[in-house]
């Protein structure tokens, strides 16, 4: 589960150590012999340089100076300690630029700054003066900053290789390593360094070198046959012998760049951003799901499930079935029509909402539309697991009507309600209003309402 | 999406040296103005052919009908230590720019030339000699490559005419050699 798992939390820094020999440098270790006036362990010219790759520290004034001063940037620092050494970490970070990394899944600010892992890092040294090397550091350089930006489990290294500043026809995207002189001068150099301790052993120490060295100028001949070779095997050095960057890379498992902060906090936008969005949509599905309604019987002995008569006499009331005609309900007009209805199912999830965010249960609303009376009206609301009573007075007027009852889980829109029940403009007095044509038009938007036909009439009485 | 130009360059630095400089043109971040990235240059003397490019640049923008989101980012993958006031690369860097950009239809190309940034006019930084001898050094291409080069070398001199014999050398390795003279020539030169 890479989503969660980020190597920021590491040092990102990264190491490398460079074998630096001055040019006509025969024997480093009968040399060493002064090392203790000069420091570093070695001659004034011969030395194990340390170079690190780090992210750019904010504050630093190196990258001003270099802007003002058309440097590099992230070589720039390097200038401070040797110019050759800025230029060789110039070269270096062209030369990654030119061989890449590939970007790590759910890194979307690299997706934005797709070359945020390189430009990120700065390159500095402790070297103490200034060197007489030619470009043999710029392999180095390149590996320092290919490990910081790509994490790599590998945190220090030892390599000594120039890049090729030939155009590569076939391998366009890699860049050649090419041989540098008096290769063995730096074998000799690193084992007395690593006999004395530095770098620091340990056993995945690796030691990048060109495949091949040119001996005496003119023959080209692999690293390998040396002898010096097998000496830093011993000494628990691992050579590799490369003839491609993108090989180098290949064995420091830096082929990916790394995660960067600010992609942990796009991640993390981007998550909340998705749940934000799926809670949205999840409430607004739940909100529009449509509530079951269902007429219930108050009298199961003498009434069917649909609306009632309620009766009254003195302070006695009874339920009174509605007579019809037909198929047609017949209400007497000036009675009082009732409605007993079971609206949605209880739920656990209802529970938990009624528990964690005071949930109220069902908005209800009912409408009568009539041929000549106006409309009316009403909004209520229903707990959770209570059926709806209600009952309403008619008018006196002769007419059909519809009386339809609507149930959701927000709040009812008075004026759509309104605007639905609203009689056509053209309409007088005397032509009756097409309650069908409405209620057809309301059951198009509340498909799962309670519809309910009846005619008023004089005719039909409460019994007792 | 990587496109690149080579362009033939001449450091004084030191041991004088002629050099192929392999300049290469990738998408980088999104942003609205999409202007191009040009500081992965700096330090690399072509501080003045980038002046150069940034205004002919400006006043080719208003012309682009498609401006993309991306901007483009420009480094060298092979730069040369100690090389300042490299004026004759101007004409790649815009080349560069404008592959990019898709008004010229090709991957790689070689150019070469100063260029104006008033009159777009492309003039010739040096006899061309050097230049004509660092693309044979490329070898055979497998896919033809453009090379655009300033159509004068002096005044009355035009470079078919001074180097007939390097040109068609360049010819027999699969490079085409387009004298132009001016910025829309030699457009019109990378998408033929």
């Amino acid at each position: 589960m890479r989503l969660f798992k980020n190597k920021n939390h590491e040092d990102p820094r990264r190491y490398v150590f460079i074998p630096i020999v001055k040019p006509g440098s025969n024997d480093v270790v009968e040399s060493s012999s002064s090392s203790e006036k000069l420091g570093n362990n070695g001659t004034a010219d011969n030395q194990l340089i340390e170079v690190y790759s780090q992210p750019y520290l904010f504050g630093d004034d190196t990258d001003n100076q270099a802007i003002n001063k058309d440097w590099d940037r992230i070589a720039a620092a390097l200038r401070k300690k040797s110019r050759v050494l800025f230029h060789s970490g110039s070269v270096a970070t062209s030369k990654v630029h030119k061989l890449g990394l590939k970007r790590p899944r759910m890194a979307f600010y690299q997706w934005l700054k797709p070359k945020a892992w390189l430009e990120q890092q700065r390159l500095y040294s402790d070297c103490p003066k200034e060197l007489s090397e030619g470009n043999s550091a710029e392999l180095g350089l390149a590996l320092v900053l290919l490990m910081a930006a790509s994490g790599s489990p590998y945190r220090q290294v030892i390599a000594t290789g120039a890049l090729s500043g030939q155009i590569q026809l076939i391998r366009e995207r890699d860049v050649e390593i090419q041989p540098v002189n008096n290769l063995v001068e730096k074998f000799k150099l690193v084992i007395q360094q690593v006999n004395n301790g530095k770098p620091p052993q340990n056993k995945n120490l690796l030691f990048f070198i060109p495949k091949y060295y040119d001996q005496e100028k003119t023959k080209r001949v692999e690293v390998e046959s040396l002898p010096e070779v097998q000496t830093l095997r011993t000494l628990g050095i691992q050579v590799v012998p490369i003839e491609w960057l993108s090989e180098a890379a290949k064995k420091l498992k830096a082929d990916t760049a790394r995660y960067l902060p600010q992609d942990l906090i796009f991640k993390w936008l981007m998550i909340a951003l998705l749940v934000i969005s799926l809670s949205w949509v999840s409430w607004v599905g739940w909100r529009d799901r449509a509530i079951s309604m269902a007429f219930v019987t108050a009298n199961p002995e003498t009434l069917s499930a649909e609306p009632f008569l309620v009766c009254f006499k003195d302070k006695e009331v009874h339920y009174q079935r509605i007579v019809r005609e037909g198929i047609v309900p017949i209400v007497p007009t000036t009675s009082t029509l009732g409605w007993q209805i079971k609206i949605g199912e209880a739920s656990s999830f209802d529970s938990f909402l009624s528990q964690w965010f005071g949930y109220q249960g069902y908005y209800v609303a009912y409408l009568i539309i009539s041929q000549f009376s106006a409309p009316k009206i009403n909004r209520i609301r229903i707990y959770p697991d209570k059926n709806w009573i209600w009952s309403w007075k008619l008018n006196e007027l002769e007419e059909d009507n519809k009386l339809i009852l609507l149930a959701q889980r927000q709040p009812f829109n008075l004026r759509k309600l309104e605007r639905l029940v609203k009689p056509p403009e053209s309409k007088t007095a005397q032509v009756p209003i097409d309650i069908t044509k409405i209620a057809n038009d309301i059951e198009s938007q509340f498909p799962n309402g309670l519809y309910f036909t009846f005619k008023t009439a004089s005719k039909s009485q409460c019994t007792f | 999406m990587r496109k690149v130009v080579f362009i033939p360059v001449f450091s004084l630095a030191g041991t004088p040296q002629h050099h192929l400089l392999e300049l290469i043109v990738e998408p980088a971040e999104l942003s609205f103005t999409a202007q191009p990235k040009f500081h992965y240059l700096q330090g690399h003397g072509l501080k003045a052919a980038v002046q150069v490019a940034k205004q002919v640049i400006i006043q080719l923008k208003s012309k682009l009908i498609f401006w993309p989101s991306r901007a483009p980012l420009l480094y060298l993958a092979n730069p040369l230590p100690g090389l300042s006031n490299a004026l004759g690369a101007a004409l790649g860097i815009v080349m560069s720019l404008l592959m990019y950009y898709g008004l010229c239809r090709c991957e790689r190309l070689i150019a070469t030339g100063r260029l104006n940034s008033v009159t777009a006019t492309v003039e010739a930084a040096t006899d061309l000699t050097a230049e004509l001898k660092s693309a044979i050094a490329l070898g055979y291409q497998n896919k033809l490559l453009r090379f655009i080069i300033p159509q004068l070398v002096n005044d009355d001199v035009t470079v078919v005419n001074r180097h007939a014999e390097l040109i068609c050398h360049l010819g027999t390795l699969n490079i085409r050699v387009f004298p132009v003279q001016t910025l829309q020539e030699a457009i019109a030169a990378c998408s033929s």
